[in-house]
């Protein structure tokens, strides 16, 4: 892995200046044609666009969603500087990052966090590809030091996800967006989970390029599939943040963390509080239902999380107070969600006080950026490391 | 006298001269090549304000509109994509001369 040079220091915000701030969960909007004028032209109709009816009413279309009637919502303040954050121009992000005290950011697509939304593994392969040519490349090249975009690749097709790893990880990326679930939309006699044996070539090429794999929510599977009362609520807590139990139960119980021990995996915009639970559950479940469980694993199916597993959250304090549950603060990375409406920036500040003000400076400097920087590959400047 | 199904040209006036570019929506409209939607190449990506004539590809059955509102954002400058439901094919409408504005409204 390439080795970004070392930052110039910009935070501007007294109680972080004393750390390296590292955002492990941001985005970028995207041209709005950007996948129109690129994507190969038999795909082009099958991107998510809207569509208007004989009277005259938006729908969003997006493949493998329900069509979702468009609303015309009225930002004001804050909410509309949120929705018009996150430029393509890296100057600016910086100094949108020094309004937040932040050093460095992991990037994310905005748009692009719908690229794995269709079942066909040819459409999600073609519109990742599209992003892959665009964001290191056109946007973050040169920047490198303060930025790391993430390459998304389609696991469905695991041939062809094996090829982009290859590709992508000469381009310079320096970590892999895959979906929460590979192929959540499909029908469910077609749905296949990481656990499959069929991704193995996937992670053992991934294991060799010896980049991370962060698991987004929100992706892969249709997070607005409840409706009528309560749905928004049920959406969020289940559809979105819930959805990165199973890839972590299936990571650890199937026994890919074992087969591949340099395997890296980061759960990103899931939050942390659910992570103590759910290893505690793994191991139940593996010790209790001994007899039925295949494969046997070496460890608790907790102990692989424990060595290969990364967490982002933004504002948890029951992550923060069970985390020695689940590897402490080495497991676990801050970021601000820049600019999504429920993320911290540009008030990140009391956010980091009022949930890690009582952590030991050591964890705390883990926890905002010495493990991204470990994992994403920035260098920390003299002075702020361990 | 019979009028042909699939036009040789057509010309499509774009709309909102009477508008200043910057204020026009975008357009970024191809031919369409499939009843299932698929597409050809682009035939206009632009702000509008003019007439454009081209010679209808042998494979195009239509033109798959396609525009955008403005967002008043230099750096973003449209909204999402939209297309009509319905789509635009020559064989309800052979025309060789027509007003993209009255088919994306």
């Amino acid at each position: 892995m390439s080795i970004a040079p070392a930052v110039e220091r910009q935070t501007a915000k007294q109680s972080l200046q004393k750390y390296f701030v590292v955002s492990a969960d941001c985005h970028v909007s995207e041209p709005s044609d950007l996948w129109e004028k690129r994507v190969p032209a038999k795909f082009r109709h099958r991107i998510p666009h809207i569509e208007v009816d004989d009277n005259g009413e938006k729908w969003s279309i997006v493949e493998g969603h329900r069509p979702v009637r468009v609303r015309e919502l009225k930002m004001e303040g804050e909410d509309l500087e949120r929705s018009k954050a996150g430029s393509r121009d890296a100057e600016e992000r910086m100094r949108d990052d020094l309004r937040d005290g932040i050093d460095a950011q992991v990037v994310y697509p905005n748009k692009g966090l719908q690229h794995w939304t269709s079942p066909d593994p040819a459409m999600q392969t073609a519109v990742c590809k599209v992003w892959n040519d665009w964001a290191l490349p056109e946007v973050f090249r040169g920047y490198e030091s303060r930025m790391a975009p993430s390459a998304c690749i389609a696991p469905i097709d695991v041939d062809e996800a094996v090829k982009e790893v290859y590709r992508v990880a000469s381009m310079g990326y320096r970590h892999l967006f895959m979906p929460v679930q590979p192929q959540g939309n499909a029908p469910s006699e077609r749905r296949v989970g990481y656990n499959h044996p069929m991704f193995d070539p996937l992670w053992a090429a991934v294991q060799d390029v010896g980049l991370p794999i962060s698991l987004h929510v929100g992706t892969g599977k249709d997070p607005r599939t409840s409706t009528g009362n309560g749905g928004a609520v049920i959406n969020f807590v289940w559809n979105a943040l819930g959805t990165a139990i199973e890839p972590v139960v299936q990571f650890c119980a199937a026994g890919v963390l074992e087969r591949y021990p340099e395997l890296k995996i980061v759960t990103v915009e899931a939050g942390i509080g659910w992570l103590a639970w759910t290893l505690w559950a793994a191991d139940e479940g593996y010790t209790k239902h001994h007899f039925a469980v295949r494969p046997k694993l070496s460890m608790l199916p907790s102990e692989y999380w424990k060595r290969q597993g990364w967490s982002t959250f933004g504002d948890d304090p029951m992550g923060i107070d069970t985390m020695k549950y689940f590897g402490g603060s080495e497991r676990i990375l801050w970021g601000n969600d820049y600019p999504h409406h429920e993320g911290t920036w540009p008030h990140s500040e009391p956010v980091v006080e009022r949930t890690m003000g009582h952590l030991a400076e050591s964890e705390r400097r883990n926890i905002l950026g010495l493990n991204a920087a470990k994992l994403y590959g920035f260098e920390v400047p003299a002075g702020f490391g361990a | 006298m019979a009028v042909q199904a699939t036009p040789a040209t057509i010309s499509i006036d774009w709309g909102e001269q009477d508008k200043p570019p910057q204020e026009r929506r975008g357009w970024l409209s191809s031919w369409l090549v499939s009843l299932d939607g698929e597409e050809g190449d682009f035939i206009y990506d632009g702000a509008g304000g003019t007439t454009t004539t081209h010679e209808v590809p042998a494979e195009a059955i239509g033109i798959k509109f396609r525009w955008a509102m403005r967002t008043g954002d230099e750096e973003n400058p449209f909204r999402q994509w939209i297309v009509p439901k319905k789509p635009y094919l020559f064989s309800d409408n052979p025309e060789p001369s027509i007003r993209a504005m009255e088919f994306c409204e």
